[in-house]
């Protein structure tokens, strides 16, 4: 009966009721649907989350990748032994190659394939990118012939060349190649061997001379090289920026020439070597390209390698080689264009030694990338 | 025994007197006061449920473009990371040894252009040797395009003019309002340099005031010929 009494009383005391009871209701509702929607919004937050640390990983990988390239363009030698570094804000990386011979032709290449991982900041993104380079040598044809020049040996010029001993063939000797006609009956030179030469009889004991022109002078070749840039170096004439931007040194005068120098160095405009000068070494040869200018080696200056007398194409001017009281280079003298108009001489010893020099020093080795090997997969 | 009347009359119940008693505390509400009470409580429970339904309205909003934001952005970077892929082959070294003869048969591949009906451009092909084995192979042959506002993939090497293609995304959530895809050549020092923009625009079926739109520009990496 108590308790009859007290439900007849709750309206009385419990007006509110209707509306607290709906707020209550409302509240539980919308906080119901807040949360679905927090948990919904934190998952796409853990998705945007991942996929910054695959940018992450992704950007170091390619860190890592560009630094295995870089190393082997500053050191060709590198054996491939895995690096690693940090990308700060990004995350880590570690790169490493393994080189590998590939058969081309009857030489050679060095393939190195690179495999980089990169770490995302937090970890949890690792992406691992995979490129190949070729190590290539700048010279992509060692030319096998002590003088070579397009557009002809002028008469009023003066040689003395000491032939490549196999340059036509096993036992062949080779001393000049050139597009033009070798006019010996008006013009002056002699080409002999290197024990004559070393004996100091090039001169009394010449394969050809004043007056006698023998088969190690190979004129008017139909087969000669239309672009000796590209024949040489393997970059067309046209694009002649990229073979200079490979190139180990540039400078814009022969001073700074000695010993020392090395690997491919070229110089726009006149280059003038001083007496006695000894530039490079038959160990360490260099590539000099003389672009638009004179080359003068004067007495007694030797050049260990390849000197190549560059015209630029439109250039219309004429360049001399001159090698003045016994100056020599001792390998090959290349020239793209006529020389011999106004005088010069070109005094040019091949030396065996020094092309195989140049193939392999580590000096002349660029690297590039492999087109279609990069994957990230 | 006869029960005395007046002890009878006397002996009413105790609860019908406490009845008595309630009753005579709860006056009732006169009609004012009872329309005064309830269009206050109905203004108030008004004021609660608008606030309710505009917070769920809003969550609703934000549920709606986190839908979006899913379906579109995965499809996206997905292109991205593919096309990113184009031109990979898996016989570098045997090209290396004889350039003359081997060619990558995935290289020069990837083009643009789009199904009958579409906008210029929204349909992108190309190619790469997922399995790694040097030979172009039917399912090796990738590619993406709008095709009545859903992004579609490319599958049996069909072609940008063909139907049957794998739908990405659902038409009955997203509207893909535009796609399309510009492939760039830059030669510089003798390297050519292919990169491709890809914009896209997508929008919610339901609510087309949540639209997003992506665009980007990449760099293949194995186009450099």
């Amino acid at each position: 009966m108590v308790v009859n009494s007290e439900a007849r009383n709750l309206p009385a005391k419990q007006r509110g009721a209707v509306i607290l009871l709906s707020v209550v209701l409302l509240l539980v509702l919308v906080i119901a649907v807040t949360v679905i929607t927090g948990r919904i919004k934190s998952f796409e937050h853990k998705i945007l989350l991942n996929s910054q640390s695959y940018q992450q990983a992704f950007a170091t990988a390619e860190a890592g990748l560009n630094e295995g390239l870089g190393r082997l363009t500053a050191d060709p030698d590198w054996d491939g032994t895995a690096m690693n570094g940090v990308l700060v804000g990004f995350g880590n990386y570690s790169i490493a190659g393994v080189m590998q011979q590939v058969l081309r032709d009857s030489t050679v290449v060095e393939l190195f394939n690179l495999q980089a991982t990169g770490t995302s900041l937090d970890g949890l993104a690792t992406v691992t990118l995979r490129e190949q380079a070729l190590q290539y040598s700048v010279l992509a044809n060692p030319p096998d012939v002590p003088l070579i020049v397009a557009g002809g040996l002028g008469v009023s010029g003066n040689f003395e060349v000491v032939a490549n001993p196999n340059g036509g063939g096993e036992g062949v000797p080779l001393s000049i190649w050139t597009d033009q006609a070798v006019d010996l009956n008006t013009g002056s030179g002699t080409t002999c061997g290197l024990q004559e030469f070393s004996d100091g009889q090039c001169s009394s004991n010449p394969y050809s001379e004043n007056g006698f022109k023998d088969s190690d002078i190979l004129d008017s070749d139909p087969n000669f090289p239309t672009d000796m840039l590209e024949y040489l170096f393997n970059v067309p004439s046209a694009n002649w920026e990229n073979l200079k931007a490979d190139a180990n040194e540039t400078a814009t005068d022969c001073n700074s020439l000695g010993p020392a120098s090395e690997g491919l160095i070229w110089i726009d405009g006149d280059c003038s070597i001083n007496a006695g000068t000894i530039v490079g070494g038959q160990n360490a040869p260099v590539i000099l390209i003389v672009t638009d200018g004179d080359l003068t080696m004067n007495g007694g200056a030797e050049i260990w390698g390849i000197v190549f007398s560059f015209r630029k194409p439109g250039s219309v001017l004429d360049f001399e080689i001159n090698m003045i009281g016994g100056a020599r280079v001792n390998g090959v003298v290349a020239s793209n264009h006529p020389v011999g108009h106004s005088g010069g001489t070109y005094n040019s010893v091949y030396d065996a030694d020094v092309l195989e020099a140049l193939e392999q020093n580590s000096a002349f080795r660029r690297i590039a990338r492999v087109p279609g090997s990069w994957r990230d997969f | 025994m006869l029960i005395p009347q007046s002890s009878v009359v006397n002996s009413k119940p105790l609860s019908q007197l406490r009845q008595a008693s309630a009753l005579s505390k709860q006056q009732g509400f006169s009609l004012p006061e009872i329309i005064l009470g309830l269009g206050l409580g109905v203004a108030a429970l008004a004021a609660i449920t608008s606030v309710v339904g505009y917070g769920i309205g809003v969550n609703a909003n934000l549920i709606a473009s986190a839908r979006l934001n899913e379906e579109v952005s995965n499809v996206f970077s997905l292109m991205q990371r593919d096309i990113r892929r184009a031109g990979y082959f898996g016989g570098t070294i045997a090209q290396v040894t004889d350039p003359d003869t081997v060619v990558n048969p995935f290289a020069g591949l990837l083009t643009t252009s789009a199904y009958a009906g579409e906008a210029a451009n929204s349909c992108i092909t190309f190619a790469y040797d997922l399995d790694n084995d040097g030979t172009l192979d039917a399912n090796e042959q990738f590619g993406y395009r709008l095709k009545d506002e859903v992004l579609e993939m490319r599958q049996n090497a069909l072609l940008c003019t063909d139907d049957n293609w794998l739908a990405l995304t659902d038409d009955s959530v997203v509207e893909i309002t535009g796609m399309t895809f510009t492939v760039n050549s830059v030669v510089s020092g003798g390297v050519t340099t292919t990169s491709v923009d890809i914009n896209l625009q997508a929008e919610l079926d339901a609510n087309a005031n949540i639209s997003r739109q992506y665009a980007t520009t990449l760099v293949v990496r194995n186009y450099g010929s």
